[in-house]
């Protein structure tokens, strides 16, 4: 799957950017990988818990440090993308929100998003970032600066 | 007169690798990159490679990438581009052949694979066409935007998908798919929904869209991908009824029964009628028809 057969690689998944569906499928293929990753880590950091306490405690004493902390805000900010982001894929992916087709009339326009894909679209992203404003809430707050 | 720079990202085929050559040339208002690269071929360099047929966007020929997006070179002006750099590339995701040419021969053997022609239970009739099928003008809208295509390629270009996987069946393949599965001539249906539902089929598609974005002649091959999983989906819940199949129109009404018979009754032709009329007018010089 080199260049001998032309096929850009992962690099294609990431250009050409043409529009906005394409940016959101960078970032929900971006935070998917980086969600499956964090599942691992964790996965780590609680099976520390089978060493006994005296382990388990080091590592969350190591753990509670402002970079850890970014980390998670990071994590939270990535799923709460992934899952609205998700439910928009759904509802579109399965044609619930397909608009009809219609017969292209010069100047032909590029992805047709009718009312309801404009509006599931910004509904997932409002909802998506209003979660994330009490999550970036918390995470001063676990800061001390609120 | 502008001018501007054409880099040019080229494959060579001997030593297997790309590389880049650089050009300045003239530009003037309604020039399109086309128009450039011939000028690069006729006035500077005569072993540049590229494809391209007819100039107006209609063939799909000249495909390539422009500033790092799929588009048609014949289409494409490049004052449009706001630019002095023009940067033009083979179409990504395709085999290079030499300098801009890209192979299509997967996309078209792709193509195949979806049995691009109306499949009919009356065989006899499709060898031997009598009349035509009827179909309505609403039956007609359902699938017409997506018969629009002209197989550019600039889909396949644009896709993530077909980026990384070389099994996928491709947005203009399946686009074509469902072209067909909507029209109501065709009766093959449960096969057209057999070849979408694959993991290479329709369910490879993540909803990019960027082939809708790119194609020239408004396709919109991921609406055609959507619509096909809504079917899929009402088929899994057995909620798929069928669709409507056109029906041959019925046959004339014979010639003594014809609605033109009120103009009075077309003259029979033959050789010596002819004949006959050709001497009254003195057309034959000679008294022969041939």
């Amino acid at each position: 799957m080199g260049e001998k057969e032309g096929r850009r690689g992962i690099l294609g998944w990431i250009f050409p950017i043409t529009n906005l569906e394409r940016l959101l499928y960078t970032l929900h293929r971006i935070t998917g990988i980086g969600l499956t990753l964090y599942l691992f880590i964790h996965i780590y950091e609680t099976s520390m818990r089978m060493y006994g306490y005296e382990t388990w405690t080091a590592t969350a004493e190591f753990l509670e440090n402002p970079l850890f902390h970014f980390g998670l805000l990071l994590v939270v900010l990535a799923a709460l993308f992934h899952g609205a982001n998700g439910i928009r894929l759904i509802l579109q992916e399965l044609g619930l929100i397909a608009p009809k087709p219609t017969q292209p009339v010069y100047p032909y326009r590029k992805y047709h998003r009718d009312r309801k894909i404009w509006m599931t679209t910004i509904l997932m992203l409002i909802l998506g970032a209003g979660v994330a404003v009490f999550a970036l809430r918390d995470f001063l707050i676990l800061l001390g600066v609120m | 007169m502008d001018k501007v720079r054409f880099k040019l990202r080229r494959w060579d085929p001997e030593r297997k690798t790309y590389q880049t050559s650089e050009y300045e040339i003239p530009v003037r208002r309604g020039m399109t990159v086309l128009d450039g690269l011939i000028w690069i071929k006729e006035n500077i360099d005569r072993t540049v490679s590229y494809r391209a047929s007819c100039r107006m966007g209609l063939c799909g020929s000249c495909g390539m990438v422009i500033n790092g997006k799929p588009m048609l070179a014949c289409e494409t002006q490049i004052l449009h581009l706001e630019s002095n750099n023009v940067t033009v590339e083979p179409l990504y995701n395709y085999e290079p052949i030499k300098d801009l040419v890209a192979d299509f021969h997967q996309f078209f053997e792709k193509q195949r694979t979806i049995k691009p022609y109306l499949i009919r239970e009356d065989v006899e009739e499709q060898i031997n066409p009598t009349r035509e099928y009827i179909q309505s003008p609403e039956e007609w809208n359902l699938y017409i935007q997506f018969a629009m295509c002209i197989t550019c390629g600039l889909c396949y270009s644009a896709c993530p998908t077909t980026a990384t996987d070389p099994k996928y069946l491709g947005p203009q393949a399946l686009m074509n798919l469902y072209r067909f599965f909507a029209d109501s001539r065709d009766q093959a249906e449960h096969l057209r929904l057999e070849i979408a539902d694959q993991v290479d089929g329709v369910w490879g598609c993540h909803l990019a869209t960027g082939c809708s974005e790119v194609c020239p002649k408004g396709v919109d091959p991921a609406l055609a991908i959507q619509l096909l999983r809504k079917e899929l989906l009402k088929r899994s819940l057995k909620l798929y009824r069928g669709k409507k199949i056109s029906e041959l129109a019925p046959p004339l009404p014979p010639r003594n029964k014809s609605p033109y018979r009120a103009f009075g009754e077309a003259p029979e032709f033959t050789i010596e009628k002819a004949e006959e009329k050709a001497r009254e007018f003195n057309i034959l010089k000679d008294d022969r028809v041939r």
